[in-house]
């Protein structure tokens, strides 16, 4: 039992990683985005190849994914914010879906079929506490999602630059009008998400270590827009639930033989649940007359 | 020749007709791609009736073929003496069923979050394809064609001749409400259900349709491969297919080709000019183009226009006995209050709208008029009772009060830019009035012609527009919501003049709410004051307008 | 030299020109109220000299320097700021970061509340509240407070008294002719004249999107017919 819930900590890590960047996504720049899984192995892959070919030390590899990934979602974000300003909700998500398989076709290129595996950070070093055997990694894994939702959550609640970003995340005319930047800042959201997506995949990719070809994470993006969307698209701390909450199910799921192939479809009856709690009152498409 | 397939749209069909028979004269390697051509074409053409046309976003489309491909692989396999067309048959049938299920409890998502459920339901079927596998494979089962369908070509004609029909059907959809409805949903929900036309069920619909046209894909490419795996059917593929529908228009048959050729071919090309490390490539330049298509969608514009209508200055004829007029409404408003949080937009409002009558709404900006015009339409919840010739309609959706014969225009136009002025006319009037009438009522309020298309035409024209559409659904009282904003003093003054007609000509009762007083003066028989959502004076016009606490209301108490 | 210069304006917004060939001019350390029954044009106009949409023809010049090709940053930057219609707080945010996001540092940012807090201590006890669940009158507080914190030259004000209590406007006109007094150019676009009026100094009348009177105040102020007229039709 512990051994399921433990590995279902591990990827449900990496689905709230995952999740927390689209939540800080679509909470600063009001778009959701389909893109952030392409992004993150964009990123994570470049470093792992960058190290791999420069022999150099895991973390350097780590270093260097997430300035990939920054850069990757910077682009990105230029690409939203100067063509897609104005645009509605649905094009503009239309839009990240596009870049996801521009980004998608890019890496597949580059990197393959070639199954990578992330050289981990912590050795597989294992503590013993109290007589229960906990894996670092899934200590790290689970340490840097917890970390970044309440980094991200204090940065944005109580620093100034982060106010001026909820300002423009809520009225981008008005708050273009009282001198906030939005192209600077659709991309320094969109690069910082960019980055700890990359380092977070690196870190779920270490813990797990097993190799994976690049395609076959590209999937992730589904879990992780649920995580997102338990969230609503605003808090971290509830994607972070969210993504931590999925990965269990799935684990159980896996654990049990007549329904292990269908792990992963546990998202879709949650979704499900999720948007009919959420839309219970709604009726009409947003606008009033 | 050329003119007539241009005027009736037949471009695409042409195409495909030739590329069918073109299987007859080409190589079995080529008619085998071609055929691939068009099945990817009508998974396009899925995509486009979800998204082009209802603009929801489904992401679900492979997912369907692969459950129409299943459906027809094990119809194939246990049933093989009833060969093909029935597992064709049911094919389209069951995604179609299924999507009705599937859309059932998605009927309030929107957007994005229909796309994230239509992208796990792709994930869901991929690992059921996955796990189940398709029916016959331990036994190494492969359809195999025989008979008049064995040859590559002939499968290749029937699949032209198949995407030839399902476009044709399309067409035919669209100029009905049923396909015309899934416009005004992508464009404005709030608009189609004022026609009196049930959105959910309009949904619901466009979902079917799209996943009958999505499932017989995937039956086709079951007689094309003979075995399929679900490989074929991949959740990214559907992405892919997004991107390319967007890309190409895939409302059109002829969007849906240039996609599907595309796929197919880019691959080719890149090979025959020395590229062939790069065909992957194909992806990505679909990607950037869907990008780019999307960006010139966020700028759509609707042209603008100096000056005034075309009739402007002309004086209005005679409205002639268009219609048989039926008896005007009366609306009667009792104790109606629209409160938001602590804030009362409308304060126990009780007044009558008199049989026949042009009456007025006015008052400062934020006085209330919209929230009372929304509440009496039904798009805003209330307390307090509203009674259409007696008849209690407070508790009634918004359709259902527009088909007992409550009408309203917007103060944002609501006319359908992707459709004809005729097919929005037909559409806002669920189906009623002949071609004749239509006509007439079009040329007499300046309207143009039932052929043009909503986009080409400027703001006032297109309100014009929603006005005649409504009026030509016979109701019983109209509710004009601002109409001549932004009009030049012609053009307002001519509105006026229809208006006025309108009570005799159409046997209906209008409530206009203006800012423009001139306006105002011509044309109404009464007014109501309203400010601060509370009625401070009501009666005949000039009267109404030169009570002092009126003036002062508008002015600010300049005469004070 | 006019502080703000505007030559025959015109606007097109959805299609139709909603604004045609508009000329008018506000000067240093006064008051111009634009008057109007809606639909006339004000809001447009406001729009384009704040740089929200871009007009067909016609030029804004401020301080001679002609802002076209500008965007709101940057006209903002230069100094001019626009209060726009229908009280634009940020309504999750609290009233203190809604004042905060105006100002471009943090220390700023301090120096900015203050400066609202002491113009208007009412919103002192309403600080952490989230500005969507404040009345009209204090959600205007926030949106007046918030556009004087970059020290404008030139304030652009869209229905500063739409859907509020006449005694609650008066609470705001006191502070517009401060302003005045300190050397800012006032638009100030206004329904209800009669208050605008008492402060005002010049005054122009929109109607369908052209100017249909140009006035001193005092003279309509002394003879309201003209107003009613304009107006009334």
């Amino acid at each position: 039992m512990i051994d399921i819930i433990a590995s279902g900590l591990i990827v449900g890590a990496a689905y709230a990683s995952l999740g927390i960047g689209i939540t800080l996504v679509a909470k600063m720049s009001g778009v959701v985005s389909f893109a952030q899984s392409a992004v993150a192995l964009l990123g994570c892959y470049s470093g792992l190849a960058l190290g791999a070919a420069l022999a150099a030390p895991p973390w350097l590899g780590l270093l260097l994914g997430i300035g990939v990934g920054a850069l990757v979602g910077a682009l990105f974000g230029a690409v939203i914010a100067r063509w897609f300003q104005g645009a509605e909700l649905r094009i503009r998500s239309s839009a990240t879906m596009a870049l996801m398989i521009g980004g998608l076709t890019i890496g597949s290129r580059i990197f393959g079929d070639v199954p990578r595996e992330a050289p981990s950070l912590v050795a597989h070093a294992v503590m013993d506490l109290g007589g229960v055997r906990l894996d670092m990694g899934l200590l790290l894994a689970l340490g840097i999602a917890v970390l970044l939702a309440v980094m991200l959550d204090a940065f944005i609640e109580r620093s100034h630059a982060g106010t001026r970003m909820l300002a423009f995340a809520q009225r981008p005319v008005t708050a273009e009008l009282i001198g906030i930047p939005a192209t600077r800042l659709t991309v320094l959201v969109w690069a910082v998400a960019g980055g700890i997506s990359a380092l977070s995949l690196n870190i779920v990719m270490s813990s797990t270590a097993r190799s994976a070809n690049f395609m076959s994470l590209s999937l992730l993006i589904l879990p992780a827009l649920c995580a997102a969307l338990i969230g609503g698209f605003q808090s971290f701390y509830l994607t972070l639930a969210g993504g931590l909450v999925l990965g269990i199910l799935e684990a159980f799921l896996l654990s049990v033989p007549a329904v292990a192939a269908y792990a992963q479809a546990a998202c879709l009856p949650v979704i499900l649940l999720v948007l009919s709690w959420m839309n219970r009152k709604e009726v009409w498409d947003g606008q009033r007359a | 020749m050329v003119n007539v397939l241009k005027r009736r749209g037949l471009w695409g069909d042409a195409v495909l007709l030739l590329l069918g028979l073109s299987g007859l004269v080409v190589g079995s390697y080529q008619a085998f791609l071609l055929t691939s051509v068009v099945i990817t074409a009508l998974l396009c053409l899925s995509v486009g009736v979800t998204t082009e046309r209802a603009g929801m976003v489904s992401l679900a489309q492979v997912a369907m073929a692969g459950v129409g491909a299943w459906v027809a692989t094990w119809l194939l396999a246990r049933q093989p003496e009833l060969g093909p067309w029935p597992a064709l048959v049911a094919a389209t049938l069951v995604p179609s069923a299924m999507a009705v299920v599937l859309a059932l409890p998605t009927l309030r998502v929107r957007g994005v979050n229909l796309a994230i459920v239509t992208l796990a339901f792709s994930l869901v079927v991929n690992l059921f394809l996955t796990r189940a596998g398709f029916p016959g494979a331990e036994l190494g089962f492969a359809y195999e064609r025989s008979g008049w369908l064995e040859s590559d070509a002939h499968l290749l004609l029937l699949c032209a001749l198949l995407g030839i029909a399902i476009s044709r059907a399309l067409v035919w959809m669209e100029q009905r409400p049923f396909g015309a409805a899934w416009f005004g949903i992508k464009f404005s929900e709030r608009a189609v259900a004022a026609f009196g036309i049930n959105v959910s069920q309009a949904k619901v619909s466009s979902f079917a349709v799209a996943a009958g046209i999505a499932g017989l894909a995937g039956g086709l490419m079951v007689l094309q491969l003979g075995v399929l795996s679900s490989r074929n059917f991949e959740p990214m593929a559907s992405l892919g297919l997004f991107a390319l529908a967007v890309l190409s228009h895939a409302r059109f048959l002829s969007g849906a080709l240039i996609a599907a050729v595309l796929t197919w071919f880019t691959p080719e090309l890149l090979t025959a000019v020395g590229l062939a490390e790069w065909k992957d490539i194909g992806d990505l330049i679909f990607a950037l183009g869907a990008l780019h298509a999307l960006h010139g969608r966020s700028k759509a514009a609707v042209p603008a226009k100096a000056g005034d209508l075309a009739n402007a200055g002309q004086p209005l004829p005679l409205a002639p006995r268009l219609l048989e007029p039926g008896q005007p409404g009366e609306l009667a408003l009792q104790g109606l209050t629209v409160a938001y949080g602590a804030t009362k937009a409308v304060d126990a409002v009780s007044l009558t709208i008199h049989r026949g009558s042009v009456t007025g709404l006015v008052g400062p900006n934020g006085a209330g008029k919209s929230s009372l015009v929304d509440a009496v339409s039904g798009f805003t919840r209330a307390t307090g009772g509203v009674a259409l010739d007696g008849v209690p309609i407070g508790s009634m959706s918004v359709s259902e009060r527009a088909r007992l014969g409550l009408r309203r225009t917007f103060q944002v136009g609501r006319a359908i830019p992707e459709l004809t002025v005729g097919q929005y006319v037909r559409l806002a009037s669920r189906g009623v009035p002949d071609a004749a009438t239509l006509d007439s009522v079009l040329e007499w309020m300046g309207c143009p012609g039932a052929d043009s298309s909503i986009a080409s035409l400027d703001v006032g024209t297109r309100r014009l527009v929603e006005i005649a559409a409504a009026l030509l659904s016979q109701p019983r009282v109209l509710l004009l919501d601002e109409p001549a904003a932004g009009m030049s003093a012609p053009e307002s003054h001519r509105l006026g003049e229809i208006i006025q007609r309108i009570p005799r000509a159409f046997g209906c009762t209008v409530l206009l709410i203006e800012h423009d007083l001139a306006l105002i003066r011509n044309v109404c028989s009464e007014l109501v004051v309203l400010e601060f959502g509370q009625v401070i004076a009501k009666g005949p016009v000039e009267e109404t307008l030169a009570l002092p606490h009126v003036v002062d209301a508008y002015i600010g108490g300049v005469a004070a | 030299m006019s502080l703000l210069n505007i030559r025959k304006l015109t606007v097109a917004r959805g299609g139709t020109q909603v604004v045609r060939e508009v000329s008018l001019a506000v000067e240093r350390a006064s008051i111009t109220v634009l008057l109007g029954p809606n639909g006339a044009g004000k809001s447009t106009l406001l729009d384009a000299i704040a740089g929200v949409v871009v007009p067909e023809s016609g030029s804004v010049l401020f301080d001679g320097e002609a802002l076209e090709g500008l965007s709101t940053r940057e006209r903002f930057a230069r100094g001019i700021s626009y209060v726009e219609q229908g009280r634009t707080v940020f309504p999750r945010l609290s009233v203190r970061k809604n004042i905060e996001a105006a100002a471009a540092s943090a220390a700023g940012a301090r120096a900015g509340l203050a400066m609202v807090l002491s113009i208007f201590p009412e919103l002192e006890k309403r600080l952490e509240v989230a500005a969507g669940m404040l009345s009209g009158g204090e959600q205007q507080m926030i949106v007046l407070g918030r556009a004087l914190i970059s020290r404008p030259r030139v304030l652009l004000i869209d229905e500063l008294s739409l859907g509020l209590a006449p005694l609650v406007v008066q609470r705001f006109m006191p502070l517009l002719t401060r302003l005045r007094g300190e050397g800012v150019g006032v638009l100030l676009v206004e329904q209800y004249a009669n208050s605008a009026l008492a402060i005002g100094d010049g005054a122009v009348v929109l109607a369908h999107g052209e100017v249909a009177l140009t006035e001193r105040c005092e003279r309509l102020r002394d003879d309201p017919a003209l107003l009613q007229q304009a107006y009334l039709g």
